[in-house]
């Protein structure tokens, strides 16, 4: 593979074939150099898509997935361009929550044990985890419509919440007439649950400020104890994906699109089953919006009664909810023009800099926080987004570490049991649903998500703000 | 025969299935795609559910049915050990699942899975009794 440097930690490979433009792909020369053969084929691929703006692009923790890498953008063309859901991923929405406190390592330190106890007792988790709260169709046509307002109104969470969810918490355009019977059925049981793979709720300690600044408008603090979770639209999402996507691995004949692989089949935006699918997915991302904001609810419940306090003076504010697998009408410059793209971002974080519209009130001056979770045994961060990576990566970072080793294979060198020893050894807590989903989970199957954080700084799409370490780990 | 083997894929669950006929083939990609999930094993076959699948050809067939039993899975929240063929075409088939509720004690559960996609999906006989499908399941 010939990569050209263009600067930095910014890469490009050239058009070829029937690619409509270059890709471009971020990070260190150690990182880009290890992208798999799979995921660079996939990079390329999705450069055939129609409407495809300025590159392909391949961030830090790009790694190979189906259709389109994990850690892929693509901005397209509303006007002329094509929606693809393979683009966006079976888990729409599945994103992550930072939850702050006022407390340290000290104040929790005799607790924590019964802290993540709690925890997995009140968070469903795992193949067949049951959620307590179970909504009936009428119900969960009304969440889908609305997003976390509607779970907020019912008692779970703060009205300030809202303002600190990308989206306040709920995708306007979202219509639940447009969701199957098999997407409702499916995502009734899973309402308020945390799935499995790699979803996880943390109990974390903030180990490194730098920014100071920025970190204190943000109410982040070095020793501060954070909470992060992460999940998506379970089953719900899954099925609204695959409905859409079988109905477009069909459709794609009927507009003459040409793609070199099934899982990026797509329509054009403006078409019936593309306006279909966007409505759909919004639902899905109002579904994860809600759940997150639910199973949030419950683990300030937990602090609670462990910590005999409420949860206000507890400072268990919520500082952001982001998504990593979605598409979004955003406004950007092409050319010198401004133009209004659909964004598709599978495993890729969006970042804007202060100044754009994006940015709730409480995040201005700054950009909202981006947040990158690492793996159970090494580091999660908070950055914020730059004006160079808005015009090279449509304002988009890294969503995690990335993996770089197949389930099988963290299987065969370690058991569940090993990965857990040696995590405690290390003074973490971990709790998994399963113990074969902890060794899957592995901190080696990843990439060194610090070089992935240092590849998003060396390319200038973000800047670091805080580091945040594993106290104690529940996995899904 | 070997029912199916599992291939290298970096973040999620890529297997082969094997079947002397396109029957077989179905089965044993179901059994591959729910040993992802479960081991089926202390699985009793207690309840029957029957599925019925459409596709174009065996491919989509194939892909719809696979869909159809992650589907009952998270919808009943139930798991399955045996897959019964009831009637089977190149473009329909009637399947009768049978399992039980899940039972967090008793049975040893794994990943949750999302979907079946269609990235480097095939089916195809490479002989007249020699069928194999290719299957890349997202976890």
């Amino acid at each position: 593979m010939s990569f050209k440097n263009v600067s930095g930690g910014i890469w490009e490979i050239p058009k070829e074939k029937e690619m409509l433009v270059p890709a471009r792909v971020y990070g260190t020369e150690k990182i880009v150099n290890a992208i798999e053969a799979g995921a660079l084929q996939q990079i390329k691929n999705v450069a055939y898509l129609p409407g495809i703006q300025k590159y392909s692009i391949a961030l830090p923790d790009c790694h190979y997935g189906y259709g389109f890498p994990i850690g892929g953008v693509a901005g397209i063309d509303y006007e002329t361009g094509v929606v693809s859901p393979g683009g966006i991923g079976f888990d729409i929405n599945c994103g992550v929550r930072l939850v702050k406190t006022n407390l340290t390592e000290k104040d929790i330190k005799p607790k924590l044990k019964e802290l993540l106890d709690s925890l997995f007792g009140a968070v469903p988790a795992g193949v067949g985890g049951k959620s307590k709260l179970r909504l009936n169709k009428d119900e969960l046509s009304e969440a889908l419509e609305t997003g976390s307002k509607y779970v907020i109104e019912k008692g779970f969470g703060w009205e300030k919440d809202l303002a600190h969810t990308e989206e306040n918490g709920g995708m306007q355009g979202a219509d639940a007439s447009k969701v199957s019977d098999k997407a409702m059925k499916r995502g009734m049981p899973q309402f308020g649950t945390l799935g499995s793979g790699n979803h996880f709720l943390e109990i974390q300690r903030v180990s490194n400020i730098y920014n100071a600044e920025v970190a204190k408008k943000f109410g982040l603090e070095e020793g501060q104890i954070t909470l992060m979770i992460h999940c998506g639209s379970r089953g719900f999402g899954h099925q609204v994906a695959s409905d859409y996507l079988d109905g477009m691995v069909k459709a794609v004949g009927k507009y003459k699109i040409n793609v070199p692989d099934r899982q990026l089949a797509c329509v054009p935006i403006a078409s019936n089953e593309g306006q279909d699918y966007l409505a759909a997915m919004k639902c899905a991302v109002n579904y994860a919006f809600c759940n997150r904001q639910v199973i949030m609810h419950w683990v300030r419940e937990v602090f609670e009664s462990v910590l005999g306090q409420d949860a206000e003076s507890l400072g268990l504010d919520l500082l952001y909810d982001i998504c990593h697998n979605v598409a979004k009408e955003e406004m950007h410059e092409i050319d010198g023009k401004a133009r209004k793209l659909l964004v598709h971002r599978k495993g890729a974080t969006r970042a804007m800099p202060a100044g754009r519209k994006e940015n709730s009130a409480d995040f201005a001056s700054t950009g909202h926080p981006a947040l990158i979770p690492g793996t159970m045994g090494t580091s999660s961060y908070v950055l914020v987004g730059t004006e160079t990576g808005l015009a090279e990566t449509f304002g988009s970072v890294a969503h995690g570490a990335g993996r770089v080793m197949s389930r099988h294979e963290a299987m065969r060198r370690k058991k569940g049991e090993e990965v857990k020893r040696d995590l405690e050894a290390k003074g973490e807590l971990i709790k998994g649903a399963s113990l074969n989903g902890l060794a899957e989970e592995m901190p080696e199957a990843y990439k060194d998500v610090d070089e992935v954080i240092e590849s998003v700084e060396a390319a200038g799409l973000g800047r670091k703000i805080s580091k945040h370490v594993p106290l104690a780990v529940m996995k899904g | 025969m070997k029912k199916y083997r599992f291939l290298e894929h970096t973040a999620d669950a890529l297997f082969e299935a094997f079947g002397r006929s396109f029957e077989e083939l179905l089965i044993n990609s179901a059994k591959a795609m729910c040993f992802v999930m479960y081991e089926p094993e202390k699985v009793e076959p207690k309840e029957k559910i029957l599925v019925k699948v459409r596709g174009e050809n065996n491919e989509v067939l194939l892909h719809n049915f696979l869909s159809a039993v992650l589907f009952e899975i998270q919808s009943r929240e139930m798991i399955f050990k045996k897959f019964k063929i009831l009637s089977c075409s190149r473009q329909y088939a009637e399947i009768e699942l049978q399992g039980e509720k899940i039972d967090r004690e008793k049975h040893e559960l794994k990943s949750d899975i999302k979907a079946v996609t269609w990235h480097e999906f095939f089916v195809k006989a490479e002989e007249e009794d020699k069928w194999i499908a290719r299957v890349l399941i997202d976890v």
